[in-house]
């Protein structure tokens, strides 16, 4: 039994066919980036090692890249912000015995499944400035003045998208935090009732700590898919106007493979790697909580 | 205050807490409900009253979409990438996650931990070199170019929930099973692989959404309008039918409806199957 166990042919002949596609897909062009992150390399295909220069570049000199940066930021942060407590209120509020709960849970979660290049394609039309909802509403309801071009102008661009981004993840977010809030044992909310605690003080100092830990795990996911973010922005905007909606993945894309700039265009994503690597660590400290047993 | 009224407090407090959630699906299902209604207008239609229904039901919106758009073309090469995606993954994480969760071996913790490593990895780090590299074996705008990095971008989600699985298998069965004369690799195929279904339709529901939606791939390896799939085809609509609107929100109802479809009947199994992927990873 023993040795079979340890049998060297069975082992290879299992683990090698998925080990190797993943090692030459997905290790090894990690480390191939990495390399070519340090040189200046363009689709002619002269390539001269220039070190950290284009990371200096990046840092000192790319207005459009530090851009893609703030951006980048912008969609984390606004995520976490508006999406964290709105699926935790979605899913305390359907947590329980309550009517029409499956109908809810289905249509919350729905724009998940929807591939996010025809939901960005779908608040295109939306936002079309001619025949899109959001005007026409505005214009019905007497509110002409308030009408935007909201995603060819500077200004309205990102807080669209942020728009966007949020209806399509919430449900997502909601049923983390609803599987979490159902796992809290029922007597200790019915003592708290008891108690004569109300659902405002059962949120705050049963619910919430005691979901603490899908918290972190929801933040983490929300960090590095915000980091991530590429689709809705390459439909909806490809960046523009003018590089006003610009973020890390977009300007990856656009320096790689519309600048053929590859050496540059790795630098990005080298950067890119770093800020997954680096947040994912940070906030998993900081979340740091044992999941709770009952 | 009575019983009475206590019953009515609670009555409009259930009504306005419905109302409230009513509402709020309304949101999601309204944009989905406007773009179905406006997809079969004229222009003009669309322009002048994007609320209402139109005169007639314009069936030609999707015809040209199907046939001149090549969105016919792009559905059938979504669907062949993804399932081919699938079945391969299924394999390869399946025999990876045996020979890791219950083989005996030094190095494989290393092995797991380097799968794993793979969830954190962001696919943008990797274009460049396959780009290059596939350019270089000469298998860009072929299928393969796109199977491979579905491929092995499925493969640490997956042997992640299916060693997590394998592992809790009890071994008296296993030894039993042995000691009948039976293979280790005869135990797995004809024993475990079996008994893991649930786990592998969860890794094959997450996995096939995915794949089917994803458009980065898909744009760099695999351009050739007659070969790609349908997210990179509905990008291209934007150019080729700019002024020709309701064409373009007929496109983006195809490539929504299945989804939508397949959604309503296996709703349950798919939200564990996404919210279980990813969470676990």
């Amino acid at each position: 039994m023993e040795s079979m166990l340890k049998n060297k042919k069975t082992i290879l002949s299992f683990v090698l066919p998925g080990l190797i596609v993943y090692i030459l897909i997905v290790i090894i062009p990690i480390f191939n980036t990495i390399y070519h992150s340090a040189f200046k390399w363009n689709i002619l295909g002269s390539k001269n090692f220039i070190g950290l220069e284009n990371f200096v570049n990046l840092f000192t000199r790319d207005k459009i890249f530090i851009k893609s940066m703030k951006n980048t930021f912008l969609l984390m942060i606004s995520s976490l912000v508006v999406q964290t407590p709105l699926a935790i209120l979605l899913a305390v509020a359907l947590s329980g015995k309550i009517k029409f709960k499956r109908y809810y849970k289905t249509v919350f979660f729905m724009p998940n499944i929807i591939a996010s290049v025809a939901i960005g394609l779908l608040w295109t039309f939306i936002y079309n400035p001619e025949f899109g909802i959001i005007n026409r509403f505005l214009e019905a309801v007497g509110l002409k003045s308030l009408t935007r071009l909201w995603l060819a102008d500077v200004k309205t661009v990102m807080p669209s998208i942020i728009v966007v981004i949020c209806w399509q993840f919430i449900g997502y977010h909601m049923i983390l935090y609803l599987a979490a809030v159902e796992n809290i044992p029922k007597d200790l909310r019915e003592a708290a009732l008891i108690d004569g605690v109300n659902s405002v003080k059962m949120l705050w100092y049963i619910t919430l700590p005691l979901i603490k830990y899908m918290i972190g795990i929801d933040v983490v996911l929300m960090a590095t898919g915000s980091l991530r973010f590429f689709d809705l922005i390459y439909v909806m905007t490809n960046g523009g106007p003018n590089h006003a909606s610009e973020v890390i993945a977009s300007y990856m894309y656009y320096k790689s493979f519309r600048d053929y700039q590859y050496g540059y265009g790795s630098a990005v994503s080298v950067v890119l790697l770093a800020l997954c690597l680096v947040i994912a660590y940070i906030l998993q400290r900081l979340f740091r909580s044992e999941k709770l047993e009952y | 205050m009575t019983f009475k009224m206590l019953l009515k407090k609670i009555k409009i407090g259930k009504i306005l807490f419905h109302t409230v959630l009513l509402t709020l699906s309304l949101t999601c299902i309204y944009p989905l409900f406007w773009l179905v209604i406006n997809s079969v207008k004229t222009n003009s239609e669309l322009f002048n009253n994007p609320w209402s229904f139109g005169a007639s039901i314009q069936i030609e919106n999707y015809t040209t979409a199907w046939v001149s758009g090549k969105i016919g073309i792009s559905f059938f090469n979504s669907t062949l990438v993804s399932f081919i995606s699938v079945i391969i993954t299924i394999f390869l994480s399946s025999t990876a996650a045996f020979a890791i969760s219950r083989l005996k071996w030094k190095l494989s913790s290393f092995v797991l931990s380097l799968f794993l490593l793979g969830i954190m990895i962001p696919i943008h780090s990797t274009l460049i070199p396959l780009f290059t590299m596939f350019n270089k074996i000469g298998i860009i705008n072929r299928y393969i170019a796109l199977i491979l990095p579905y491929v092995a971008f499925a493969l640490p989600t997956s042997i992640f929930i299916l060693s997590g699985f394998m592992k809790t298998f009890p071994s008296e069965i296993e030894e039993a099973v042995i000691i009948d004369g039976c293979s280790m690799a005869g135990f797995f195929w004809r024993i475990l692989f079996p008994l893991s279904k649930s786990p592998i339709a969860t890794i094959s529901i997450f996995n096939f959404v995915g794949m089917w939606n994803e458009l980065m791939f898909a744009l760099i390896f695999l351009s050739d309008p007659n070969k790609t799939t349908l997210p990179v085809s509905l990008t291209r609509f934007k150019g080729q039918y700019s002024t020709n609107w309701t064409v373009q929100l007929a496109a983006v109802v195809t490539m929504i409806i299945p989804s939508i479809t397949v959604y309503i009947f296996l709703n349950d199994k798919i939200i564990e199957s996404i919210t279980v992927g990813s969470v676990k990873g």
